[in-house]
């Protein structure tokens, strides 16, 4: 076998969701901050990202990470976020991955019971707690973004659904919640079409009808997730099914999105600081999201979400390219 | 169930579709038989079905996964055999897969190869021996030809109505069964925009057939039924050479079993083709179709040898490919894990 590149992969799985941690072969990254680095990436190195993300090494729901030296000193590791649509400043199932992936290879000093990994993302630092039980990492918390709701009991007409009642809320990006029950739709696994279907036309109809945009940063806008709530859920044990644009379902419960959920399930008063929410996906796998704190966001009432969740190592692999590979850069359908 | 060093895998594609090798014989899949015999072996066991679901599904592999579990051959006459799995199972043949092993057993120095030559790697599926003829050209693996079983037309012009409209299908048959007809006879196209559509109207097509029952093979109750339904597009008019035989050039994609999409232009598909092609006198022997995929993958496929099966008259045709190695591998289980040996999401 001949190869142009050997880029050595753990990879792992964050409760479903795919993290490629890429350990070596890609050499140090050009840029003085995460933050450029990314960018210069994304300009110069997109076929990395590619190769490595789409078919056939990949796949349309893949995820991953490339280490890197840290940029500032009070960090342990840097971290480019690399997905199937591009490359995302901070990603919280990816950090949650990225963290097992160093306690679990030993990359990093392992401390039990907990073991604090600081992480040089394009977003800026980001700390996560790894809980430690005899080496094996059992649990990742990591504090988000101030998450507020930004709209209750809102109204949209979707075409074939009707009036859609939704509330919708932002934790890192703007997640519109329905209750499937509220327009009709059987949430089960065997009518997942249908249910995609539906979540696609209901966030077309918002960004028509009732655009977003948050308050402190004009640049983040627009309804890309739609939160399916499952019927019999209760403000503590949430279940769901995540429809995220352009049409695919998130495997893990989305960092994010859980995040989004406190701060629905706050103003409207069926949360307080200090109470947990179990967060339920699709295929039935949770986190654990937490409210630290009151706070506010461009002026209006949010709170301050951690999120814990869990990730497992499936294997690792040595990605090559054969130089006379039609797909240098892999492909996506 | 998974040893603690993990299970080893070669990944390669072929034309864009994935092949992944675990050619270290699992322990099930060992002792004397026939790699026919050891598909039942694989079938009924517990632990190779959980090692599939482990190899193949989400979070290692994703619905459109493929690969094979190699096994010792039926006799010394082969170099190895190997079972063809994908997300629901264990298929009887294939040919992106039997591609991807003569090009992975020639680079990987099981099978000694010239410089610049040809080199047979013979290969016990399922459904009998096939050679993988391996072309080297400066010690590189150029392409790889396979021939396939004998195929012929089966029906023409049969029915469907479907949410697109009523249309009319040939049937052909390849190694398996499929329903074909151009893409645009349901307003589409053979291009990744209208990639959901060609599913859901593939599967509408190929359930419409099987429940009305149109297809039932002559000799093997199991090869009956449709598989696969085929939509074609000319990429451009028959050219004519010098000496007369034609290059025919077409575009494909295959929709199989539950909704897979093949990436690469489908081997029995593309030999259903060459049957159905053959039978209305647009490819004759020595003529040539270029066959590509709905990725831009391309097979070449002639006709090898003119023969029949039962009454029918038949080709065989030969099928023309490259695999390339994407990466090496090894699958290990944390037995925390709760979503083992793996989950679909389609």
């Amino acid at each position: 076998m001949r190869s142009k590149v050997v880029l050595h992969a753990v990879d792992s799985h964050t409760e479903g969701m795919p993290t490629r941690v890429i350990t070596g072969g890609v050499g140090v990254l050009p840029g003085d901050t995460m933050a450029e680095r990314r960018l210069r990436f994304m300009a110069e190195r997109d076929d990395l990202r590619t190769l490595l993300m789409y078919e056939p090494r990949g796949h349309a729901s893949m995820s991953g990470a490339i280490l890197q030296p840290p940029t500032r000193p009070d960090a342990d590791f840097g971290v480019l976020f690399i997905e199937v649509s591009g490359c995302l400043p901070m990603c919280g199932h990816g950090t949650i991955g990225v963290a097992t992936v160093l306690v679990e290879t030993g990359m990093v000093e392992v401390v039990e019971p907990e073991t604090i990994i600081r992480l040089d993302t394009p977003a800026g630092l980001v700390v996560a707690r790894v809980r430690v039980e005899d080496g094996a990492a059992v649990g990742v918390t990591l504090e988000n973004v101030s998450s507020y709701a930004a709209g209750l009991d809102q109204m949209v007409s979707v075409p074939g659904l009707g009036d859609v009642p939704y509330d919708i809320a932002y934790g890192g990006n703007f997640y519109a919640i329905v209750r499937t029950d509220d327009i009709g739709v059987e949430w089960s696994r065997a009518n997942k079409d249908a249910m995609l279907g539906a979540g696609l036309d209901i966030m077309e109809a918002i960004n028509e009808q009732a655009p977003v945009v948050h308050p402190e940063d004009p640049g983040i806008r627009d309804c890309h997730h739609v939160y399916l709530e499952a019927p019999g859920s209760t403000p503590q044990h949430s279940r769901h099914a995540m429809a995220i644009h352009p049409g695919w379902f998130d495997r893990s419960p989305c960092g994010t999105g859980t995040s989004a959920r406190l701060a629905q399930l706050h103003a409207r008063g069926l949360l307080q600081v200090g109470d947990t929410l179990v967060n339920e996906s699709f295929i039935g796998r949770p986190f654990i999201g937490r409210i630290l704190a009151e706070t506010t966001v461009g002026g209006l009432p949010g709170i301050r979400p951690a999120v814990t969740g869990r990730a497992w190592v499936t294997g690792t692999a040595q990605y090559l390219l054969d130089p006379s590979d039609p797909f240098p850069r892999g492909f996506l359908l | 169930m998974v040893p603690g060093e993990g299970i080893r895998t070669v990944d390669y594609h072929t034309g864009g579709e994935p092949f992944r090798i675990v050619a270290e014989v699992l322990a099930e899949l060992d002792g004397p038989g026939t790699v026919a015999a050891r598909r039942i072996w694989a079938t009924e066991s517990q632990r190779v079905q959980w090692v599939r679901q482990f190899l193949c599904h989400e979070p290692r592999g994703h619905a459109d996964m493929y690969g094979g579990f190699l096994t010792p051959p039926d006799d010394d006459d082969a170099h190895f055999g190997v079972l063809f799995w994908h997300k629901d199972g264990f298929s009887t043949a294939c040919g992106h897969g039997t591609i991807a092993l003569g090009a992975w057993a020639v680079e990987s120095g099981l099978v000694a190869a010239p410089e610049d030559g040809e080199a047979d790697v013979v290969v016990d599926v399922p459904s009998g021996r096939v050679t993988a003829t391996v072309r080297t050209v400066g010690g590189r693996v150029e392409d790889v030809r396979f021939t396939n079983v004998p195929s012929y037309a089966f029906a023409h012009g049969v029915p469907v109505a479907t949410s697109r409209g009523p249309v009319t299908v040939d049937i052909g048959y390849g190694g398996a069964m499929y329903a074909v007809l151009p893409a645009a006879a349901v307003g589409l196209r053979v291009v990744g925009e209208d990639y959901t559509d060609l599913i859901a109207t593939g599967r509408e097509i190929r359930d419409a057939l099987n429940t009305a029952g149109v297809a039932e093979h002559p000799d093997d109750p199991r090869l009956s039924g449709i598989y696969g339904t085929i939509f074609t597009e000319e990429v451009e008019p028959p050219v004519v050479k010098a000496d007369g035989t034609r290059i025919v050039r077409q575009r494909n994609v295959t929709v199989f079993a539950d909704g897979e999409v093949d990436r690469s232009p489908c081997g029995s598909g593309t030999s259903a083709r060459v049957a159905l092609l053959a039978d209305s006198g647009d490819l004759r022997e020595g003529d040539l179709l270029v066959h590509d995929s709905i990725v831009g993958s391309r097979f070449r496929a002639r006709i090898a040898s003119e023969t029949t099966v039962g009454d029918r008259p038949a080709v065989v045709p030969e099928v023309v490919g490259t695999a390339y190695a994407t990466g090496t591998s090894t699958f290990t289980l944390d037995e925390r894990d709760p979503l083992l040996p793996g989950f679909v999401l389609r």
